[in-house]
């Protein structure tokens, strides 16, 4: 008690003045709306009826096909959108680690992708991948003098399940790869290089080094590029939006729900299950890697 | 166990000739020093021998055998760097116990010489540590410990007590020097820092710009420095130079120098007759020139002179004097702690004749050896 009193005698306006904008800025955006996003996940609405709170409208998302659907793309979007970006970017980040001519040009051509805008890319990807007449079935089926013809006929790409969210994955880890390329780069760039000397006057070659010596102490940066990009790639919207309307993911979920169907409570609902997803899937990611760090720390 | 031989070892780093034309033999058993200013090319040197640099031009030779294309994983040396490179991730343990495992060694093998080298270097207690958490003197132990497990033909030292405090830096000597008694590895050890070349070397190999300056015992480069760079390079405070010409008066050869004339000793008056009027560059170390009033018997062969002391340095138990001669040159020497010499003072001191070295302006080589 005397403790407290002690602490709040102790309080002094001007040390927390510097802190009150991010403070207002928590409120606003995470209790303010997270507060408003549960309500309404929680009502539910008939006959201009709005009962609350109520699991209602949480159990009618859960049961939709297309939501459990939505879900299960996702998820697969994650689990091999995310990997597929860590190896990109540690593949680039080892190959402009290399000292060679021309690397800080280098450099900066795999930053282009970063100052393109998504939709941009997107709709390149769309007008590439069009049926029947986009670049790629263009060149497949022969219609370029410069490559043979491998298709009979045109494939409706953004018709096929697997290839319009594949697509659309191309198109997110292309325009996001700068970003784990300058994480796993500076994380690189960290370590001594005489580690890797010192491991090869003790007999260690190639894969050693990397196994035991780089990806040990990459953990760290990896770490932060498999937190980032998974929760980007668990709410990723504009690449499945104009490549995959036939197939939502979580994201383009709940803009067909809130615009399509006007159902704002169900929209709201899946929201709070992908914010779920989220969190939970970090932590999971966190602890395999600490699990990962002690693994291929021991000798 | 083995011997290294370099052999007209070149080395180009963009456009400058790091290495050049560099020739060494280190005998089976031997600690050797290679010693020179920063950026003279030892560090390059070792590198090079570690495998970690690659070799232009001449061979390197390890227990007779080529190594110059011989992939570093292969070659079983061992090197402990500046910076000691322990993997900030594993133990102590775990970095002793390393370079084993990727031989293969059998479990009971790893643990017996884990269980010597953490007896051998004091490290007993820490094997759980991770490098942040012990001192600076501990992890450049763990780093020697981690090279000497493995066995190496030679061990590859680079500027290893660097990075210690001169208190630890001694006790580390005396711990190195141990311990190649006590393993006798080949060891070639890198340094500027010629107390430590001194110390523990049985050979110095002094560096000038790649180019070895002079190999020969720590005694030997101190009493006999082969050129004029040597004979800067080591000794504290450094050598006194002074311009002059070989000149014979009557029974006495010697310079005549801007401070005046400086005898030689009468071994050297016939190879000193021989080259009467030659211009030479005198070298004479501070230790070597006493202080006449506390001198008290003047040899035959030294040179008496008188100079004016222009500030004194405590260096602790003794003093260094700056002081110059007739006509400005400086001339340094040292003084015993209890004498009292001011600013301004003129005052006579002895040349050692039997101690003057003669160097020539050009090439820079000591004119008496060969």
């Amino acid at each position: 008690m005397s403790e407290a009193w002690q602490k709040v005698k102790r309080f002094k306006i001007h040390e927390v003045w510097p802190l009150l904008p991010a403070a207002v800025y928590l409120v606003g955006f995470l209790v303010i709306v997270g507060a408003y996003l549960v309500g309404l996940s929680l009502s539910f609405e008939k006959n201009g009826v709005t009962v609350f709170p109520t699991l209602r409208t949480v159990a009618a998302v859960v049961s939709n096909t297309e939501f459990r659907h939505a879900l299960l793309d996702t998820a697969l979007f994650v689990i091999v959108g995310t990997p597929l970006e860590l190896a990109v970017g540690l593949f680039l980040a080892l190959v402009l680690y290399q000292q060679f001519r021309f690397r800080n040009f280098v450099r900066s051509l795999f930053l282009v992708p970063l100052a393109v805008p998504a939709l941009v890319t997107a709709t390149l990807l769309f007008i590439l991948f069009d049926y029947p007449g986009g670049h790629v079935n263009f060149l497949l089926t022969g219609k370029y003098a410069f490559f043979p013809a491998i298709l009979h006929a045109p494939v409706n790409w953004r018709g096929s399940e697997v290839f319009a969210l594949g697509i659309s994955m191309i198109g997110k880890v292309w325009r996001d790869m700068p970003i784990s390329m300058l994480i796993l780069l500076s994380g690189l760039n960290a370590i001594d290089p005489e580690l890797f000397d010192a491991a090869r006057t003790m007999g260690a070659g190639l894969r050693t080094r990397i196994w035991r010596v780089v990806l040990p102490l990459m953990i760290p940066s990896m770490s932060a590029v498999i937190l980032l990009r998974s929760i980007e790639m668990w709410k990723e919207f504009i690449f499945p939006f104009i490549l995959a309307g036939k197939y939502p993911l979580l994201g383009t979920l709940i803009e067909s729900m809130y615009n399509d169907w006007g159902n704002s409570n169900g929209a709201s609902a899946v929201a709070a299950i992908l914010v779920l997803c989220i969190v939970v899937t970090t932590l999971l990611f966190l602890s395999i890697m600490e699990f990962l760090r002690r693994k291929l720390v021991r000798t | 166990m083995a011997d290294v031989v370099l052999k007209n070892v070149s080395k180009r780093m963009g456009s400058s000739q790091v290495i050049d034309g560099f020739s060494l033999d280190v005998a089976n058993g031997e600690f050797v020093t290679l010693l020179g200013p920063s950026g003279c090319g030892k560090t390059t040197l070792l590198r090079m021998i570690a495998g970690l640099e690659t070799v232009d031009k001449g061979d390197v030779l390890v227990g007779g055998k080529r190594y110059n294309n011989l992939p570093v994983q292969q070659r079983n040396l061992a090197m402990v760097f500046q910076s000691y490179a322990l993997f900030p991730h594993m133990t102590v343990a775990q970095n002793i116990r390393f370079g084993l495992s990727i031989h293969k060694a059998p479990a009971e093998t790893i643990r017996r010489k884990l269980a010597w080298s953490l007896d051998m270097f004091g490290l007993s207690g820490l094997e759980d540590r991770l490098p942040r958490q012990i001192s600076g003197g501990q992890r450049q132990r763990v780093a020697l410990a981690r090279a000497l497990v493995l066995d190496p033909d030679v061990l590859l030292l680079d500027e290893p007590l660097s990075n210690l405090d001169a208190a630890l830096r001694d006790t580390a000597m005396e711990e190195l020097k141990r311990i190649h008694h006590q393993v006798g590895t080949t060891i070639i050890y890198v340094t500027h820092n010629q107390v430590e070349a001194m110390t523990m070397s049985q050979r110095i190999a002094v560096l000038s710009a790649g180019r070895l300056e002079q190999y020969d015992t720590p005694r030997a480069v101190y009493d006999s420095p082969a050129t004029r760079f040597a004979a800067s390079f080591i000794g504290s405070p450094a050598m006194n130079f002074l311009n002059g010409a070989v000149e014979v008066h009557g029974e006495d050869a010697g310079v005549m120098t801007p401070v005046g004339f400086v005898k030689l000793d009468k071994e050297r008056f016939t190879s000193a007759k021989a080259m009467a009027g030659r211009s030479v560059t005198v070298g004479i170390r501070p230790q070597n020139i006493a202080y006449a009033e506390h001198h008290e018997s003047k040899r035959y062969s030294d040179t008496t002179l008188s100079v004016s002391v222009e500030l004194v340095e405590t260096l602790g138990d003794r003093s260094l004097v700056v002081s110059r001669g007739e006509n400005g040159t400086a001339l340094r020497f040292l003084i015993t702690r209890d004498i009292d010499i001011e600013p301004q003072e003129m005052v006579e001191v002895f040349l050692d004749g039997r101690r003057v070295h003669l160097f020539d302006p050009q090439t820079n080589a000591n004119v008496f050896s060969f």
